[in-house]
């Protein structure tokens, strides 16, 4: 299910929260609104922590990860460091990166198999993102702009692009990554797809503006409707090739 | 209707909705060569393509309490005929606006949101509270005037700005005098203004009130506040949150203190100090 929320009236989610199919990361200071959305959907099965990384809100576009891991920029304190690695799973692995570009959340955009970096990403990174994340790494750009995170966001079903993808590159971009790839917007009509969405598996959260056009398109290309609803459409489509036939 | 009308306008060049202003901005390297670079900026009116910047722009007006930014972002994109936007030619970003809503004819949640908010903080905070809500009970002779932009803003642009609604509200005038937007008396406005975290001086000045001890992130409040029938400010709850994720980074109390500052002007009192405005540019 796609829901709306709002963090102190901005309509970014994907900057103040990071998504993952083992745990979920938000960013102080928010009213209740946005943390009880969260936890009314996420429920217990996932622990939602609140963090800060260098003293900053912007949690989403600061880090990347999965539910194998997470990587957080050098900017990150050791304090911060400390009280996530503390709040998160076992399981998962927490690493901070020696980058030059910090921020790990617009330069990878990963799902739990399958990376896609920043081309001017350090062959150092590369290697720890692999190694810590569990996943295959690409460097690839999408729409010609090369914060791949900023631009796409994916989970294990399927992802979203800039809207100026080219079939080309949205066929080339499937094919690495395994899954259904679809251009489109976000938070009325947004190109900044990773801004404005956060999605896992299961569930996932965009800004209040996001039209109803743009929910459906959400939550068809990551897969996630209802099974019941999604039965009924198949049957619905096939009623309607019957009698046209 | 009023698409139409804005159209008519004539305009010195043409009659194109824009007018095109060249600023040629020097900018310095630090090193040993100055570089010039011309940047065109170019005045609009409001349209819907802008909603992503306006809507940015709104919603840290209530301090990062959350109302219904979207549509008091939507009715700004829709008011065509008063309101200037300031932005670069085929682009939709707008880098600052000035816009004037009439509270009484406009329904929307997020006016009445802005009114509760202004009315609770007066409540609190503002001396003159009984007048404030006198005026208000008419408000169908209050605007809004909303002027955000961006902190770096060339102020040459600023008093081409003000000096559009002026412009604005003439033309209305004479094309549609029975709009609600020509006949309003007052101003209502809530910015924002920083005073310096000095215990010392603080201790030593009497008044802590005087208008020069503040500092103004758009300068022309300070030319508006010589001449406001009421204000008052208070302490900006946003800066409390901020601090509380970023406290332990600092060492010191440091920088400023931030303060909410709403304000009520007469409209000719408005219209009469955009001179002093361009003259403060001139300085």
């Amino acid at each position: 299910m796609a829901n709306r929320c709002q963090f102190e009236n901005s309509n970014d989610i994907g900057v103040f929260s990071k998504l993952t199919n083992s745990y979920c990361l938000v960013a102080l200071g928010g009213s209740e609104n946005f943390y009880s959305v969260f936890e009314s959907e996420l429920g217990l099965s996932m622990p939602v922590i609140h963090c800060s990384i260098g003293g900053t809100r912007i949690i989403g576009r600061l880090t990347a990860g999965n539910k194998n891991g997470l990587l957080v920029p050098n900017t990150c304190t050791d304090q911060e460091l400390k009280q996530i690695r503390n709040s998160l799973p076992d399981e998962v692995k927490v690493k901070r990166v020696e980058e030059k570009l910090s921020a790990l959340g617009n330069c990878i955009a990963c799902n739990d198999y399958v990376a896609l970096i920043h081309s001017d990403l350090d062959k150092e990174t590369e290697e720890i993102i692999a190694d810590t994340l569990g996943v295959e790494v690409f460097r690839t750009t999408v729409a010609q702009q090369v914060l791949v995170g900023t631009y796409c966001c994916f989970n294990n079903q399927g992802g979203l692009v800039h809207p100026l993808t080219t079939v080309e590159e949205l066929d080339e971009l499937a094919n690495l990554l395994q899954i259904p790839l679809c251009a489109g917007t976000v938070n009325r009509g947004s190109d900044i797809i990773a801004s404005g969405l956060v999605v896992n598996d299961v569930a996932a959260f965009c800004g209040l503006d996001t039209t109803s056009t743009e929910i459906t398109v959400i939550e068809k290309i990551f897969k996630l409707q209802d099974k019941n609803k999604q039965n009924l459409e198949v049957q619905i489509r096939q009623d309607m090739m019957q009698e046209l036939e | 209707m009023s698409q139409d009308k804005r159209k008519q306008r004539d305009y010195e060049d043409d009659d194109s909705e824009e007018e095109e202003i060249e600023q040629p901005i020097n900018l310095h390297n630090k090193g040993d060569m100055e570089e010039e670079i011309n940047l065109d900026f170019v005045f609009l009116d409001p349209n819907q393509k802008q909603f992503h910047s306006i809507k940015t722009f709104i919603n840290g007006y209530l301090e990062g309490i959350s109302f219904k930014s979207s549509e008091l972002a939507n009715i700004i994109c829709d008011q065509v005929e008063l309101g200037t936007m300031v932005g670069q030619e085929d682009e939709d970003n707008v880098f600052g606006f000035t816009t004037i809503l009439n509270i009484g004819e406009i329904k929307s949640n997020a006016i009445g949101e802005i009114l509760h908010y202004v009315d609770a903080k007066s409540q609190q905070y503002n001396k003159q509270h009984q007048q404030l809500q006198h005026i208000l009970q008419t408000p169908k002779k209050v605007g809004l005037f909303i002027n955000e932009r961006i902190l770096n803003l060339a102020p040459q642009l600023i008093p081409i700005l003000h000096n559009q609604l002026r412009e604005d509200i003439n033309w209305l005038q004479k094309e549609d005098p029975n709009n609600s937007l020509t006949n309003l008396d007052y101003l209502l406005v809530i910015t924002k203004c920083f005073k310096d975290n000095d215990q010392q001086k603080q201790t030593q000045k009497k008044s802590t009130s005087d208008l020069n001890d503040l500092i103004f992130q758009k300068f022309e409040d300070y030319i508006f506040l010589q001449k406001s029938f009421v204000s008052f400010r208070f302490l900006s709850e946003g800066s409390k949150q901020t601090q509380q994720v970023s406290d332990f980074m600092k060492t010191e109390q440091d920088g400023q203190i931030c303060y909410r500052l709403i304000y009520l002007i007469q409209l000719k009192d408005y219209l009469a100090q955009i001179v002093n405005i361009e003259q403060y540019v001139q300085q």
